[in-house]
């Protein structure tokens, strides 16, 4: 029996420039803060380097000193573990055209990507999400790429402490992610960064909106098809 | 010579916090900041033989710090760090009046004889700014 809330194609969707475009930007952000920790690294071993060469000519090495370089050396090999752990889930998100994913666990590791952006316009990122894992077929690079414009755009618009935060919802045959930003409030959301013919949200067949709450505060709405291709019957 | 003073501008307080450390230990006098606002402050308190700063820095980058900390001094001597690797930034920063483009990670005694060479350079146009005003003087004397 057919399942109504199938969506076609079966085929691989088209790819286009723009997701090149936006995977350069991705693995450019990651090897840039993964640059930061092994200039950081290269110091602390330079230190070390200048310790030793004090001690050899007389002074003493004091474990404090040298309990700090591990420590500062600890910390910089969890923080770029941790990166190229994340850039690895990213890497890999486009390995299947269509795959059945949970959405929270993609953004969850996108969000932490997009930290350093929203970082250099001094915006705190943050999701929602529901303790249950929502699961979807679809295409988790297409959704991400998604997620990067609609968020690229809020922080165009940014200001200094401004939040911005993602929420995810299943509904009967959809996924739905809300964008709140403040930047919404004074600029309207511009939903035209995710819209277009040969757009990742429409390539998903998802739709857009911008919403205003009851208390006045503009929002984007996505929301995604549950079911991409025919699974077989 | 009286010891080198440096202003290291990075949002990576770990990066400046090391790298002023070595500094101190090689002799010269280091002040650090995390932002581009900060540095501006600090470059019209103190006076500095150089400043090192980060390209890419939240809310005031490193191109906008750079043109703005020579607004306010026009003889200071700037050194920008990147971790991107790009010509067009590099030409860029120089186009803005940077005095060099360093790329990261950086060797600390390469970037010590590039603070050496700002220190003279600052020395330099010093002198020539007092020569002028001298002669400034001089001339509207008629002497």
């Amino acid at each position: 029996m057919r399942n109504e809330s199938t969506v076609n194609p079966l085929n691989e969707p088209e790819t286009s420039y723009s997701d090149l475009q936006f995977f350069g930007a991705i693995t450019a952000s990651i090897s840039h803060e993964l640059n930061n920790v092994i200039g950081i690294v290269e110091q602390v071993a330079g230190l070390m380097e200048d310790q030793l060469i004090a001690f050899e000519s007389g002074i003493p090495l004091k474990p404090e000193s040298l309990a700090r370089v591990a420590d500062r050396i600890n910390v910089q090999t969890t923080r770029g573990v941790e990166i190229i752990k994340r850039m690895n889930r990213f890497a890999h998100s486009i390995d299947e055209p269509f795959i059945d994913f949970d959405i929270n666990a993609v953004l969850e590791n996108f969000i932490a990507m997009m930290q350093r952006l929203a970082a250099l316009k001094r915006t705190t990122l943050d999701a929602d999400f529901h303790h249950e894992e929502i699961y979807l077929t679809s295409n988790p690079f297409l959704l991400q790429e998604v997620v990067f414009r609609v968020i690229k755009s809020a922080l165009e618009n940014s200001e200094r402490d401004d939040h911005i935060n993602l929420k995810t919802s299943k509904n009967e045959n959809t996924i739905s992610i809300e964008i709140q930003a403040p930047a919404y409030n004074r600029v309207d959301p511009d939903s035209r960064c995710v819209e277009g013919e040969s757009s990742p949200l429409t390539r998903l067949h998802g739709h857009v909106a911008c919403k205003t709450d009851e208390s006045g505060n503009k929002r984007m709405l996505i929301e995604i098809p549950l079911k991409q291709c025919n699974l077989e019957e | 010579m009286s010891p080198l003073k440096v202003l290291l501008v990075d949002d990576e307080e770990m990066f400046t916090e090391v790298l002023a450390e070595r500094m101190e230990t090689r002799g010269l006098v280091v002040d650090t900041i995390d932002n581009g606002k900060g540095a501006l402050k600090l470059a019209k308190k103190r006076s500095y033989d150089a400043v090192v700063l980060d390209l890419a820095m939240p809310e005031m980058d490193g191109i906008e710090t750079l043109k703005r900390l020579l607004r306010n001094n026009p003889n200071l001597q700037v050194i920008l760090l990147t971790g991107q690797a790009s010509l067009e930034k590099g030409i860029e920063a120089m186009k803005h009046g940077a005095m060099e483009f360093m790329q990261k990670p950086v060797d600390i005694d390469a970037l010590i004889a590039k603070i050496e060479v700002a220190h003279d350079k600052r020395e330099q146009l010093t002198e020539l700014r007092i020569e002028e005003t001298l002669t400034n003087i001089m001339g509207r004397k008629g002497w």
